[in-house]
């Protein structure tokens, strides 16, 4: 950065140089002219100028030969670029609003659909974190009554280390003076914080000693309920809480953010037990793990394939059908376990972001026509010495201005919609703890990429026509009237708008509208005769019966 | 009187190189000694001088420093440095024997081929 600084302070004092010398040259050539042929001074000076030749060009030239000249030639383009924004300021005003819509629903669009894809959890080497199923062959969806396979072969697996598995329970908590309430707790193998290689706050995490039979119930709390269920006690760990009418002892406190296997912020021990569960008995879990150092995913896959093989032939009544599947962790807790569907989000995403071109599209129409009126101004720079290049290079940066502004505004907007959309998530663990929908630096290169291309669109595309094989025509209508016209092109991209625009919009407008009819009939019944209650838990009840949950973590 | 003729493409660094090679000269005063070496047989569109002047800066073959010219005012003058007498000789010998090349090829007549 500093070196191209230098550049364009010293290109600056470079042009007064080359100024200086060519005058000195113009000069000395019109007092020889006066001396040897006794011109007058004003007839020798035309004379010299004239034998020197074009000023400006050989000028142009000289800068051409500068190191980082392009520097220079970019400041001067971006200069002129945002002197035509504040010229044409309706056309900034609308380019600028319609790219930065454009560009918002694509970086929305494209965060989103990017943190789905991502298949790395934000742990040390999270991308390695696996996640480990049973499929079946006839139906293609997953069978998650394994526990009993787990615990058979969890020591034999040689490619995916700290293998572990996690149920979801609802358990009431009742601690102190608080209201009992139910809370989503996760019986997790301890396995699952060595999988995640995060610390605890307070106080220590689960161990494979608390998963024996017998061994005291504990209870590890998230920073979240930490703060807002225990008022962030800094002697909360040794402390007892009630869970389902047992009484557990808090061993440790993880710190802010952490949330594995889903979005849990209670991990008691998953007791297993080989007697209690035959093969595909009992209530789903789910199974993840950490790919070994050196061990691809295709590696594991070999492996596991292996181990169903082995597991069909042993059991097939059981296992006859089923085949064992490693994936990355992210995949299976968002569904999106088919290739397909990876593919369609991608194409989504292509799709979306093909809109800013629409956009960019519909602005190189307007910019043509700005264009059009500068045909004259582009003939008579082309014939002073500039090379199509350098026109290109300028009509490139002024469009990129205009792209620019509306980018950063689009970013604007699209941080204010991906924090309604957080928002609006609701905190009760339905949603995966790795989601972060905040602008990365992927998502800020994707939206000025799409600047980039819209400029290309709106400024390189009507260039390159107007300064076609039509330059001595241009010349010539300088004096007249312009002849320049849309093109094939052009006329086929205008016509093909406003179709879809004819087409699509009766369909917009008669889902808006029963939008606003679905608004404006409200309920349908006299909501006003209606109450609603909510049954609490007293803190005189101690219920017994512990309610494990059946439900999809996903959901 | 000498018929004069415009510069081939390529030519103008080495007359450059030649002009400044034999003292310190600022852009006018290379477009004279040039005339003045080649006897007024050379024809120089006389800004195209300063493009190939700075180009030659920029490749270290020439440099320069402002002075006072034989007037009194302030000009640029250029020299050449070491790499620049080198890249002379070269070119200067790579020319010659083109030259040598086509005359000899130019000579030529039906009873030598």
């Amino acid at each position: 950065m500093r070196s191209m600084w230098r550049a364009l302070r010293r290109s600056e004092q470079l042009d007064a140089a080359m100024h200086d010398e060519m005058r000195f040259h113009i000069d000395m050539e019109a007092e020889r002219l006066m001396r040897e042929q006794g011109l007058d001074s004003h007839e020798a000076r035309r004379r010299a100028h004239v034998a020197f030749g074009g000023v400006e060009k050989y000028k142009e030239e000289a800068r051409e030969t500068r190191a980082l000249q392009w520097i220079d030639a970019m400041s001067l383009d971006a200069r002129l670029g945002i002197r035509m924004l504040v010229m044409h300021r309706w056309l900034t005003l609308i380019g600028g609003f319609a790219m930065a819509v454009a560009i918002a629903i694509g970086a929305t669009s494209f965060e989103i659909i990017s943190e789905m894809l991502n298949p790395a959890l934000p742990f040390e080497d999270g991308e390695r974190v696996v996640a480990v199923q049973y499929v079946s062959s006839d139906t293609g969806t997953a069978e998650r009554r394994v526990l009993h396979d787990f615990v058979a072969w969890r020591d034999e697996l040689v490619s995916v280390e700290h293998l572990g598995t996690f149920r979801t329970a609802e358990l009431n908590l009742v601690f102190g003076n608080a209201i009992p309430e139910p809370v989503k707790v996760a019986e997790i193998t301890a396995s699952g914080f060595a999988v995640a290689r995060t610390s605890p706050l307070l106080g220590r995490y689960l161990l494979p000693a608390d998963e024996r039979d017998g061994s005291p119930p504990v209870v590890v709390i998230g920073h979240q309920a930490w703060q807002s269920r225990f008022a962030g006690d800094p002697h909360i760990v040794s402390k007892a809480i009630n869970l389902a009418g047992v009484p557990y002892t808090v061993v440790g406190v993880m710190p802010d953010g952490f949330k594995f296997p889903v979005d849990h912020q209670f991990w008691i021990p998953l007791h297993t037990n080989l007697q209690d569960d035959e093969r595909l008995q009992g209530g789903p879990v789910y199974m993840f793990g950490r790919l070994a150092s050196g061990v691809t995913l295709e590696d594991a896959q070999a492996e596991l394939t292996v181990l169903g093989h082995r597991a069909a032939a042993a059991h097939p009544a059981t296992h006859g059908r089923l085949r064992l599947v490693v994936m990355p962790y992210t995949r299976e807790h968002l569904d999106l376990t088919h290739p397909r569907l990876v593919w369609a989000l991608r194409m989504v995403q292509l799709l979306i972001g093909a809109l800013s071109f629409v956009v960019a599209v519909n602005l190189a129409i307007l910019v043509y026509a700005r264009t059009v009126a500068r045909l004259g101004e582009i003939a008579v720079r082309t014939a002073l010495g500039a090379s199509r290049r350098r026109i290109l290079a300028q009509m490139f940066v002024e469009a990129l201005a205009l792209s620019v502004v509306g980018a950063t505004t689009g970013l604007v907007l699209a941080n204010l919609a991906l924090g309604r959309i957080e928002s609006l998530i609701p905190s009760n663990g339905t949603v995966p703890f790795w989601l972060d929908f905040e602008l990365s630096n992927g998502t800020v290169m994707y939206a000025f990429a799409l600047a980039v291309l819209a400029a290309v669109v709106m400024g390189v595309l009507p260039g390159i026509k107007a300064t076609g094989n039509r330059l001595h025509v241009t010349l010539r209508e300088l004096s007249g009237r312009t002849g320049a016209r849309l093109g094939p092109i052009w006329t086929a991209l205008v016509v093909a708008q406003v179709a879809i625009a004819v087409a699509v919009l009766p369909a917009a407008l008669f889902m808006a509208w029963q939008v606003v009819q679905m608004e404006l009939a409200g309920p349908g019944l006299a909501a006003d005769k209606f109450v609603v209650g909510i049954v609490a838990l007293s803190d005189h009840t101690r219920p017994s019966i512990r309610i494990a949950s059946e439900r999809d973590n996903s959901n | 009187m000498t018929e004069s003729a415009w510069l081939l493409p390529g030519t103008l660094d080495l007359l450059i190189l030649k002009a400044v090679s034999l003292g310190k000269l600022h852009g006018y005063g290379v477009l004279l000694r040039i005339g003045q070496i080649s006897g007024g047989a050379l024809q120089i569109q006389q800004g195209a001088l300063y493009p190939a002047l700075y180009r030659l800066e920029q490749q270290e073959l020439i440099e320069s420093e402002w002075g006072t010219s034989e007037n009194n005012r302030r000009a640029k003058f250029y020299r050449l440095t070491p790499a620049g007498r080198a890249r002379l000789g070269e070119e200067a010998a790579s020319w010659n024997r083109l030259v040598d090349a086509i005359t000899m090829a130019l000579r030529t007549t039906r009873s030598e081929i």
